[in-house]
């Protein structure tokens, strides 16, 4: 345990304290000292992002609900904490036991951005861990890392030991037990490693592997170094989400986050299949909850929190086939304690005015809508099966209902785009305006504000743009300049992504293990919190580039080929190779692919759990 | 109804803001079922009021709230279903009715008692504690420099904190630890925080306390009318 004089020094000239004294509601109070397998749970962002994270919330509690395990949290402490930590001699510690992390027996990371890997290796080093796998023997944790960037493991391969590909909820408890043996009967590393990475699926050692590149940088081939070891890693996918473990609680952090509200996992995967979205190919297929086991679940999550909002959560909320049917249930149970329902980011096509009149009856938001393209065809393009008229009915239905404050999202970069695909992002922003003040004048309800957002496109693995060159910084620039031009009207706000941001981004996402030496040089020189413009620092990250002597160009711009092996093509995500070849032959022709609940693409799932539903 | 009540915060706790502390209690009265009255309009909230906010980092036996509620419920109930719900640390020790003409908090409890422990960094008997501190309230001026914010701008303002200083006196020494007992005024009439204390102590006397080292608990509230 850290000395807690020291700490209690520390907490009084730190900014927001209460990020690092635990002890909030639903917290465990397990004594670590009685657990055969003890988890740190580290979040590498700051405590009040890491707190809005589901995943974090399901796994904490799935653990601490195993009678030989426990699981505690850690964060990346901010930057006048890490000062004082330094020169207090304070090791990174959980948040439940003031623990020192290097005690635990796993180190598990959650990889949700790239742009969050260098407090990876900053935790590590606060932790007095070696940042190398391969200089951590016997007497440190094993580090292992999950989530949605692990799809693509291979740039962190040098630093993590282990890393679990899909979802967690039943791979965890059993690389969980399987530690528990190892730890009975004399623990040693590799043999623990091989063991997972033979009989877990879905567990990927990059240590059992090597990769031979070309002249050219490409890869030539992977080779498996260990007998048995699986030369394709499986994503680990949970079948039945009603039978799936889900909590029960939330921890509730004291201090103000990101989300103050009860999430409610309503199903997971996506039927729409944009092209671009990550999320919306390595998720499939969709899976939803039964609306008796979602209202049992938020009745135990009102009880046991005290929250005000339940935001139902998914990828995209509105495509729930039962929805009008849960909202309903949610607000009638509700009502009595002031407990309102949230939908995040609606699509436009599938908003009902039931649905907003039924959300408002407690209380009114902002409404978002993400057209992510300014034109129709470019929308083709990405297959967003959105048009204008949905856009155009989803706003007057908002109107009507008297929500004012509007926020559209675009992206910008994206494959064929032209600048009159770019300028129909201010005509779509100038008439969604023009919509609000054309009604009549006793219907012009509220302060009308609308914010346009645009984002610089990332092209991430396994979508079918993940062989497009992003565009240079100078063409974001000047896509920047084009739209910022055209915006001059106080009632729309024009907000861009910082272009440099997702240069570096987009560097990461697909990197291979040679991005190894950027992400540890960039650290050396002091990056961390990347995600934050206010600790972004290009001109560090640009020394890194050049003194790890990789390629930029090569990771973020280059138009790679179809044959070409990409670093990430040893996992199966899904859907499979020949299907994203397919969607991005499709896109440069312009030709949409319907909904997946409409008729079975055939994206090669293996035992698809939605072959023949709806059909 | 209306219903004060007295609770506690301590241990780690004690860095919960106060606004951390309203979403606290907010929540627990949901939790544990009080029928709290909410105020009308666009977004509801439990009518609730705190006393003076307690500076981060200090610990105490006495702080205080007042909650309408739309239904009477009795004060022991209150404070049972609330201490039910509560962290430990924070604890409603004491709750009772209160009529819609009683003061507010804020006003009436101005006074603060603090125990506060420090390090000197003064070595052996070098000086006589007790003389340097009656010597500094034999002061009629303690300037201190308090920071407030303007708008956007934070501007410094020096601050006459004597007059509202009823009591400081060294309780024991243990080893280069000292104990200090002072009655404070805070709120808006006047304001004083036990860093500042300390703060004066270190600039106006031969006392040299070591302020990273220090920890306090306020251990009594006392009303305008009390002459410490």
């Amino acid at each position: 345990m850290i000395n807690r004089k020291s700490l209690d020094k520390v907490l009084k000239k730190v900014e927001k304290p209460a990020r690092y004294i635990g002890l909030e509601e639903n917290s465990h109070n397990k004594d670590i000292n009685n657990a055969k397998v003890k988890f740190a749970f580290a979040f590498p962002d700051v405590y009040e992002v890491g707190m809005s994270h589901l995943g974090l919330h399901i796994l904490y509690n799935l653990i601490n609900d195993q009678k030989d395990f426990v699981c505690e949290r850690t964060f990346a402490p901010w930057f006048d904490m890490e000062d004082q930590m330094r020169k207090n001699n304070i090791e990174l510690f959980t948040l439940e036991s003031k623990e020192e992390v290097k005690k635990f027996d796993i180190l598990g990371f959650t990889l949700q951005y790239e742009l969050s890997y260098t407090n990876i290796l900053n935790m590590m080093d606060l932790a007095n861990i070696p940042i190398f796998s391969k200089d951590r023997d016997e007497t440190y944790p094993i580090v292992i890392a999950g989530g949605p960037c692990a799809f693509n493991p291979e740039p962190l391969a040098d630093f993590i030991d282990l890393f679990l590909i899909g979802e967690g909820e039943e791979a965890t408890l059993e690389l969980l037990e399987l530690y528990k043996k190892h730890k009975e009967k004399g623990f040693v590393k590799k043999e623990f490693l091989y063991d997972a990475a033979t009989n877990v699926e879905g567990v990927y050692v990059p240590a059992f592997y090597d990769v031979i590149y070309n002249e050219d940088m490409t890869i030539s081939k992977r080779i498996v170094l260990e007998s048995k070891v699986p030369e394709i890693i499986k994503k680990r996918r949970v079948r039945d989400l009603n039978n799936m473990y889900s909590p029960e609680k939330m921890i509730v952090p004291y201090i103000e986050t990101v989300h103050d509200r009860i999430v409610l996992e309503i199903f997971r995967g996506c039927t729409h299949g944009c092209r671009f979205c990550e999320a919306g190919f390595i998720y499939r297929p969709i899976r939803e909850k039964s609306v008796d086991s979602l209202i049992n679940q938020a009745e135990k999550l009102v009880e046991s929190t005290g929250y005000d909002t339940i935001s139902l959560s998914s990828l995209s909320s509105c495509d729930y086939t039962q929805l009008d049917l849960l909202i309903h249930r949610l607000l009638d149970k509700f009502e009595d304690k002031k407990v309102g329902v949230s939908l995040p980011s609606l699509r436009l096509d599938s908003i009902s005015i039931d649905i907003l009149k039924e959300i408002e009856r407690v209380r009114k938001t902002s409404l978002t809508f993400a057209p992510e393209a300014g034109s129709q065809r470019l929308r083709d393009v990405i297959n967003k099966g959105v048009d204008e008229s949905d856009l155009e009915n989803a706003m007057s239905y908002a109107f009507k209902e008297g929500y004012s404050k509007i926020k559209l999202y675009f992206m910008m970069g994206l494959p064929t785009e032209t600048d009159a695909d770019l300028l129909g992002i201010r005509d779509l922003s100038y008439k969604v305006k023009d919509m609000f003040f054309n009604r009549p004048k006793e219907e012009k309800i509220g302060n009308f504000q609308l914010t346009t957002s645009v984002s610089c496109f990332v092209p991430k693995p396994f979508t079918p743009f993940q062989w497009c060159g992003q565009n240079s910084i100078e063409e974001f620039n000047n896509k920047i300049d084009l739209l910022k031009k055209t915006f001059k009207d106080p009632k729309i706000k024009f907000n861009y992504h910082d272009p440099k941001v997702s240069y570096i981004e987009a560097i990461i996402s697909r990197g291979d293990r040679r991005t190894s030496k950027l992400l540890l040089k960039a650290w050396e020189y002091g990056c961390k919190f990347d995600g934050w413009s206010s600790a972004f620092n290009f001109d560090t990250w640009l020394k890194a580039i050049d003194d790890s002597e990789i390629d930029p160009y090569f990771y973020a711009n280059r138009e790679r080929d179809l044959d070409e092996i990409l670093p990430w093509d040893f996992i199966n995500a899904g859907p499979s190779k020949k299907t994203l070849i397919r969607e991005y032959k499709k896109a440069t022709d312009g030709k949409t692919t319907s909904d997946c609940r409409e008729s079975c693409n055939a994206c090669g799932i293996d035992n698809c759990e939605m072959r023949g539903v709806l059909n | 109804m209306k219903i004060r009540a007295k609770y506690t915060k301590l241990g780690y706790l004690k860095y919960l803001s106060h606004l951390d502390l309203i979403r606290l209690f907010n929540r627990s009265f949901t939790r544990s079922n009080i029928p709290v009255k909410y105020s009308e309009g666009f977004n509801p909230h439990p009518k609730l009021s705190l006393g003076n906010p307690l500076p981060l980092g200090i610990e105490s036996v006495c702080e205080y709230f007042d909650l309408e509620l739309i239904e009477p419920i009795s004060p022991q109930e209150f404070k049972n279903k609330l201490n039910e719900i509560l962290p430990t640390g924070i604890e409603i020790v004491e709750s009772y009715g209160i009529d819609e003409m009683t003061p507010s908090i804020s006003s009436t409890m101005c006074k603060s008692e603090y125990e506060i422990l420090v390090d000197t960094l003064n070595s052996g008997d070098e000086i006589d504690y007790y003389l340097e501190i009656n010597e500094l309230l034999g002061l009629k001026n303690i300037d201190i420099e308090k920071k407030k914010k303007k708008g956007k701008s934070k501007i410094t303002t020096i601050v006459n904190i004597r007059p509202f200083i009823f009591k400081l006196s060294v309780e024991n020494i243990c080893g280069n630890t000292i104990r200090l007992n002072t009655i404070v005024m805070t709120g808006e009439q006047g304001n004083v925080k036990p860093i500042e204390l300390l703060e004066a102590i270190n600039k106006n006397t031969k006392i040299r306390l070591d302020l990273d080292s220090f920890e306090a608990k306020k251990i009594e509230t006392y009303s305008q009318e009390f002459e410490g």
